[in-house]
């Protein structure tokens, strides 16, 4: 019988058309994935997906994450569809009544109803394959990258994800509307589960245990990307991911719930008319009898009533219809569940803010990032919530059968609708000033008392609360047009898809034609909502002008009446747009056209308008033009004088300047080549050479020019260049909105001054691109033996050391800055004016800042014999106080360590300036240090976590050594010397202020980072001696492998070395230094049997696998204990491919043995030995004896060596049993 | 007060011509639509009530043009449909204030007037303030014509109003009908012969779409006198009877079948006459069409 029924599910459901349109709706979800992955949409979009490089585009582990996500995203309103209803449909065409009677039994009715929707969800989830498959295989007229085909690679996600999830969620679903009867709870489930789910992943990202983390979440989504996470690019491309135990006690768990659930409903589940019992004492509604008959009066008398219909009496009737709607809401218990979900989701989404940050240190809880926070967890929530909403609404009239009641009611047309579309506009109001009530509370909680309810509500109740406004108008008109409510959450959802992720995938970048979509508006502390405002309410105006118009549509279309087709209902439209429809209509498209005019007149006339991919052809020009003058003989700069006037309110500026050159080359110049404003809107009005000279080329859309000297430039002869430019800004552009130049924490760079000759910098990176305009494959950093790159500098090609002055006039309520010292500060025609000087050579990096700063002023005096006082200034937004005293510190230990260690400080003065969040990190220019305001000044450090504020300062002060006194070379490994040795010497600073624990919670992330981020490398790993640009190696590989090698050798003889070698290369002139030269001075001071170290460490990517294999202990009679381990200590080596092979073993690890105990809630170690070892083996056998009894014995304790997998260093010893003396 | 119809006629999306060319003069007082299910009954009171529209035909009442001036015969017009929904959790008071409001009755005091005796009038005050959803059927019923008669309508509207009720509640709904048809039209739509014969001054017969009598349901009764002839005959001749004569209408009774046979004179001495009721009128005059149907 079971099977009788199984059968019969599955015939009925390929009966179906709804089984068709599904298939189709997956498949072309396949196609679509599979047509970006093999290309068909450009190299871009692909590399999106596949991480480009090495990446082949049917990488198991691609296709995985990929089948998985698009199981999860739209799959489970598949398994909603499907699964939910296999039982409840009997209730529903009043079936059961039918059915329930036949002697069937209840285990084999249910469980071949669930197996068959189970065996047709699955089936309809291949199709996702069938479309990848069949796109990636598509004969391109360019193939994609791919390996071989193999079958498993697709079926092994069906069997470890798809499979599991389908039977989680799909039993949840099937119980939910089993057990209720109630067929609403489908789609609202999904998309709850969904939002649920997400947050899951959300926090289990967070957490740093891989199982842990696989736990949380229920889609086993993060277990699979916590298993590949510090996978190679060869491992990605050739292996199938595995029942890691990330991977599998989250599904042992998760199938266990599903599992659970479904026991419960076949436990739960009667064959019966009535409804289960959920809840004790139900009460069930059965109809009042009527009240006893009374004689009617015979007469009958009504009053007469006085009907009266104006417009003060529509409006009377709006409010009385949109207050019902409301109450009717309010009353409805699915309602409450959103509330109390939201009210749930918020508090996560502040919660897991706290648990889940860089370094550890939580953010203080600032207003926008609460804001952020409620935005980041509602958004689609609240997308949700409008879909099903407004389905329900548009629906419940008629589907409640009250709609023949209101229809012939003397109402006019539009009350109905717009009684329902502003109850619903209520909604997203009432969430986001619930998020505003949980966050106020939350900051309140956490002590913070700068609540900014105006930011609040201008940014969640008027900014962002447009687009959910014109969704809903969206959802409204999808809900009116299509024949039932199922198939328009349907459709509002793939139109939302549509618009937000199909169409910029399709190339669309334009954001006239993507509804909804706009301007970012990101709010600072220091500059408000600063320049977004205008841009942004443009779009928005813009949009909201067409959806008045949907709006008049929808309201126009709204069934009134018996007969609803849409056919009939357009037929009418006519009759239905009254005056004030027309009016209204013409409003929104007066709105619409008029925006979108000015729109297009600022972002087509005012500003260029450039799509990514004109961007990427100007590049090429460039580099196929200009090129070949790359290594002409061109002039240094060797002093820079600039004047710079800065408009903050107008958003422009200007500058003038000059450039003194001088020949160092031996040959003469005929020519100088220069490049000025690309790219960067600027107008230069004055370019000129104090000599006479002929202009042979002006290319003004790619800003070169080549001017020709009448007569050479002779070796050791100098010459001048003057140049005068403007910026104005000009409305808005339709993309990159200019955040330097702001109305308050102006920040640029000398980037954008002239520079001479041809800049490499402008290039194009990406080999698939550069394919796509002809151009071979960009060769990599020069080699560090190659002379020539060597005579410039990483700070460009046109100067080495200068001498700098400039002049920064700003609004008279501003501070303005750049580097050097305060000459002069004066005001003159109401702006204020700053002269600046340096008192020694700069390399030619300078930075213009401007802002209403407070400042914080100390001073420090550097150790001996040095002893130079330096002043220290903090330029911080004044409300942003919180962390000054920590950043104070910073410097103060900074100086120290770094004068003590490495050499004296070359400047008086060290400033820190705050810049507006629009970026996030901090750079160092000479003696001055721009710090965006949302990494280090409001970050809440508590006792015991590691010191953002300081940390931060230490690094970039720590480049006033590593970067502004040595200068390395334009070679490979340059960023050896400026990122790696700036991040050891924040390991010292942070070793001496927090503590080696603190330091190695650190060097955690560190590792954990370096691991993560190295598989998405798309060129070559390189070394670290030779690292060419590459983030995960220069910054987190640095740390490691500085810590390292300073655990071996000993802090004073690397910092010996280091001195040697920053004394020989300091302001050095061409040609420049390399790590050849660092290497040479590290080889003096590491005794030979190290050297390996230095191979490993610095010259290759060498991986430990080290781990504790068995450890045991017994007590000997004196009270000691003997402790015997067997350790794996193996070592393999990448060819930066993400090819492994074994390397020799031979290697000095630590071995510790440790006892703990909690003492007071807190874990107390203690060290009963702690040694390095030489080991030569994979395996080696080791034997102790400690005072104490063991209870962790471990390899590589503190994971000082780059190791995978860190959690098997440590292994609790197992007890033997006393040995007795007999033996 | 004058309601004219003249050549309304309807075809469904799926080719059910459910109205051929219907004509109708229907005046003040109560009038009675008969039809069997699917005669076209609702789709005429819905085209009159504008929730639907017409292909062709017009209807005029006191020079209001009913099918395209819809929202002035909202105005004046009551309706109660076959079946409707009501909102569970709002109580019966409240729900009829709703809708004198949605009526246009905006001064308070009158429609508080208003509303307590229409909740009188229906039998309902007692139960004013329990809600609609937990109604018995007949309650929901007589709300249901509480809201009709909501703002003194002049054309009402009622779509099979008695189905499901209990005698008795039947019988008030009637009282209260009549009571208040005396002034206004009241076009009442029904299967039940009775209620037309019981309560109608004027009365149409609908079959397939087309009115195939019209009239005053006494002199319709009138024009069948000395037509209609009774026979008490056993089971098993009633084939036999049904091929030879005319029989309109057959019912069980004591174990024989009581047969009623349409006939211009006696048509056997078997047979004795019968005076004419409504109901020999609405079969008579349905199975006649059927006939052209058949021959068709």
């Amino acid at each position: 019988m079971l099977k009788d029924i199984f059968l019969f599910e599955i015939r009925y459901r390929l009966q179906r058309p709804s089984f068709y349109v599904y298939a189709a709706i997956l498949l072309l979800t396949g196609i679509l994935y599979g047509a970006i992955l093999g290309g068909a949409l450009g190299v871009e979009q692909s590399q999106q997906l596949t991480g480009g490089g090495q990446n082949l585009a049917n990488s198991p582990v691609n296709l995985h994450l990929i089948i998985a996500a698009v199981a999860q995203a739209i799959g489970t309103f598949v398994i909603a569809a499907f699964m939910a209803v296999p039982v409840f449909r009997d209730f529903k065409y009043n079936a059961h009544s039918i059915y329930f009677t036949k002697p069937i039994n209840k285990l084999n009715y249910l469980l071949g109803r669930y197996l068959g929707s189970l065996v047709i969800v699955l089936l309809l989830m291949l199709f996702i394959a069938i479309g990848i498959i069949l796109m990636l295989h598509w004969p391109y007229e360019e193939p994609p990258k791919l390996g071989p085909f193999n079958i498993m690679h697709y079926l092994w996600p069906y069997l470890v994800s798809v499979l599991p999830y389908t039977i989680l969620t799909g039993s949840i679903f099937f119980a939910l509307v089993s057990l209720t009867r109630n067929e609403l709870l489908i789609y609202l489930n999904a998309i709850i589960l969904l939002v649920l789910f997400s947050v899951a992943a959300q926090v289990a990202n967070g957490i740093d245990n891989p199982v842990l983390a696989g736990l949380i979440d229920p889609t086993g989504g993060i277990g699979l990307t916590k298993t590949v996470e510090f996978w190679s690019v060869t491992e990605r491309n050739t292996q199938l991911i595995p029942f890691s135990p990330a991977v599998g006690w989250s599904m042992l768990l998760w199938q266990a719930i599903g599992l659970g659930i479904l026991a419960f409903t076949f436990f739960k589940f009667k064959l019966s008319y009535a409804k289960p019992n959920l809840i004790k004492g139900n009460k069930s509604a059965t109809p009042q009898s009527s009240p006893a008959s009374s004689p009617i009066e015979a007469e009958v008398n009504l009053p007469v009533n006085t009907l009266s219909y104006t417009l003060r009496n529509r409006f009377e009737q709006l409010r009385l219809l949109t207050g019902m709607e409301m109450k009717r809401l309010s009353r409805s218990p699915i309602f409450w569940v959103i509330i109390g979900i939201s009210i749930l989701f918020l508090g996560i989404a502040q919660f897991a803010n706290e648990i889940t940050q860089v370094f550890g240190t939580p953010t203080l809880p600032v207003t926008y990032n609460m804001i952020d926070n409620i935005m980041g967890s509602m958004v689609l929530f609240i997308l949700a919530i409008l879909i099903f909403f407004s389905g329900q609404m548009i629906w419940r009239d008629r589907d409640s059968k009250v709609n023949e009641l209101y229809d012939v009611m003397p109402v006019t047309n539009w009350l109905s609708f717009t009684s329902k579309y502003l109850s619903l506009a209520i909604l997203p109001f009432l969430i986001l000033i619930l998020g505003i009530i949980i966050s106020v509370i939350f900051q309140l909680a956490n002590g913070y008392t700068r609540i900014e309810l105006d930011v609040y509500i201008k940014m969640l109740l008027g900014f962002r609360m447009i687009n959910f406004q014109l969704f809903l108008v969206l959802c409204l008109l999808v809900q009116v047009m299509t024949p039932n409510k199922y198939l328009g959450f349907f459709a509002s959802v793939i139109l939302f898809f549509f618009f937000g992720t199909i169409l910029p995938l399709l190339g669309v970048e334009e954001r006239l034609f993507r509804f909804m979509s706009g301007y970012r508006l990101t709010y600072s502390d220091m500059n408000g909502f600063g320049p977004f405002v205008k841009p942004f309410m443009a779009y928005k105006t813009y949009w909201i002008g067409f959806s008045v118009i949907l709006l008049v549509l929808a309201n126009a279309l709204y069934p009134r009446g018996t007969e609803q087709s849409l056919k009939r209902r357009f037929r009418q439209l006519k009759d239905n747009f009254t005056l004030p429809a027309w009016t209204a209509s013409a409003i929104g498209l007066a709105l619409f056209i008029g925006m979108g005019s000015y729109i297009f007149y600022n972002t087509r006339v005012l500003n260029e308008y450039t799509k990514s991919e004109e961007n990427n052809r100007q590049q090429a020009l460039y580099e196929k033009r200009y090129k070949q003058y790359e290594n002409i003989p061109k002039p240094r700069i060797i002093a820079v004088d600039v004047e710079v006037d800065l408009y903050p309110e107008k958003r422009d500026y200007a500058f003038r300047g000059t450039y003194l050159m001088h020949n160092e080359t031996d040959q003469l110049i005929d020519s100088i080549h220069i490049q000025a404003g690309l790219d960067s809107g600027l107008e230069f009005e004055t370019l000129s050479l104090d000599r006479p000279y002929d202009v042979v080329l002006q290319d003004d859309t790619l800003s070169y020019r080549i001017y020709r000297l009448q007569e050479p430039l002779s070796p050791g002869d100098s010459i001048t260049l003057n140049f005068e430019a403007d910026y104005i800004t000009k409305g808005f552009p339709a993309s990159g909105m200019n955040t330097q130049i702001v109305e308050n924490g102006t920040f640029f760079t000398s980037f954008l001054f002239p520079a001479i000759g041809y800049q490499g910098l402008v290039e194009l990176g990406s080999k698939e691109i550069r394919k796509k305009y002809d151009l071979a494959e960009k060769p990599g950093y020069a080699e560090r033996t190659d002379t020539a790159a060597l005579m410039n500098t990483l700070f460009g090609n046109d100067a080495d050391w200068i001498d700098f002055e400039a002049t920064v006039s700003t609004s008279p309520d501003q501070i303005a800055l750049a580097p050097g010292y305060l000459q002069k500060e004066w005001e003159e025609n109401g702006r204020r004016y700053f002269h600046y000087k340096m008192d020694a050579p700069i390399v030619k990096f300078f930075n213009i800042s401007s802002g209403r700063y407070a400042v914080m002023r100390d001073s420090f005096q550097t150790p001996a014999p040095d002893q130079k006082w330096v002043s220290l200034e903090i330029y911080h937004h004044p409300e942003h106080t919180y962390n000054l005293e920590g950043m104070m510190d910073g410097m103060k230990r900074s100086l120290e360590v770094f004068t003590r260690e490495f050499g004296p400080y070359q400047h008086r003065q060290v400033r820190i300036i705050e810049f507006p969040r629009y970026a996030s990190y901090a750079q160092s220019f000479p003696n001055t240090i721009p710090y965006s305001e949302s990494s280090g000044f409001i970050v809440d450090v508590d006792e015991g976590d590691v010191d953002l504020p300081l940390y931060g300062a230490a690094h970039e002060i720590a480049h006033q050594w590593w970067g502004h006194q040595l200068v390395s070379g334009n070679a490979v490994g340059f960023q050896f010397l400026i990122e790696s040795m700036a991040q050891y010497s924040s390991i010292l600073v942070m070793e001496e202020v927090l503590g080696t624990e603190k330091l190695r919670d650190y060097l955690k992330q560190e590792r954990n980072n370096y691991l993560r981020l190295r598989s998405s490398e798309r060129r070559k790993e390189k070394s670290l001696m030779t690292v060419e640009q590459q983030f995960y190696i220069q910054y987190q590989k640095g740390s490691l492998g500085m810590y390292a090698l300073m655990d071996y050798i000993g802090k004073d003889t690397l910092n010996l070395a280091i001195r040697r070698y920053l004394d020989k290369v300091k302001f050095q002139e061409p040609p420049f230094t390399t790590t050849l030269d660092w290497m040479e001075e590290v080889e003096k001071v590491t005794p030979d049997s190290l050297k390996y170290a230095l191979t490993d460490l610095f010259e290759t990517i060498t991986f430990h696998e080290n781990e504790v294999l068995e450890a045991s202990y017994k007590m000997n009679p004196d009270s000691t204990y003997t402790v015997d381990m067997k350790v794996l200590t193996k070592k393999t080596r990448d060819d930066g491919y993400g090819n492994e092979s074994p390397a020799d073993p031979h290697a000095l690890i630590e071995v510790g043995i440790f006892s703990s105990k909690r003492v007071k809630r807190k874990r107390e170690e203690k060290t009963l030995y702690l040694q390095k070892h030489w080991f030569d083996q994979d395996t080696t056998n080791l034997s102790f004896v400690v005072d104490d009894k063991p209870t962790e014995v471990a390899i590589d304790p503190y994971i000082k060596l780059i190791d995978r997998n860190s959690r098997n260093n440590r292994l609790e010893p197992t007890e033997l049993g006393e040995a007795t003396e007999t033996e | 007060m004058q309601l004219t119809i003249r050549g309304l006629s309807k075809t469904y999306p799926n080719g059910t011509q459910a109205l051929k060319n219907v004509d109708l003069d229907i005046t003040q007082g109560m009038f009675g639509l008969l039809g069997p299910n699917g005669a076209g009954k609702s789709t005429l009171m819905r085209t009159l009530a504008t929730l639907q529209d017409a292909d062709e035909g017009s209807a005029e009442m006191d020079g209001l043009d009913l099918l395209n001036q819809k929202d002035e015969l909202r105005k004046i017009l009551g309706y109660l449909p076959q079946s409707f929904g009501v909102y569970p959790d709002v109580n019966a008071q409240n729900m009829l204030d709703h809708f004198a409001r949605l009526k246009g009755i905006h001064n308070r005091a009158e429609r508080e007037e208003t509303v307590k005796a229409l909740l009188h009038q229906t039998n309902l005050y007692d139960v004013r303030f329990r809600k609609v959803g937990g109604f018995s059927g007949g309650m929901r019923q007589r709300f249901g014509i509480a809201q009709a008669l909501l703002g003194n309508p002049k054309l009402v509207i009622v779509d099979e109003p008695t189905a499901g009720l209990d005698p008795a509640e039947r019988h008030r709904f009637h009282n209260l009908l009549a009571e208040i048809g005396e002034n206004i039209i009241i076009i009442l739509s029904t299967h039940i012969v009775e209620d037309v014969s019981d309560l109608c001054q004027n009365m149409a017969i609908l079959y397939r779409g087309e009115v195939i009598e019209a009239g005053v349901p006494l002199d319709l009764m009138m024009k069948e006198e000395g037509k209609i002839w009774t026979s008490v005959i056993a089971k098993s001749d009633l084939k036999k009877y049904q091929a030879d004569w005319n029989v309109i209408s057959f019912r069980h009774f004591a174990g024989k079948i009581v047969i009623r046979v349409y006939h211009p004179h006696k048509p056997s001495p078997a047979f004795e006459a019968s005076p004419a009721s409504l109901e020999d009128v609405y079969f008579a005059r349905t199975l006649e069409k059927e006939a052209t149907y058949a021959k068709v």
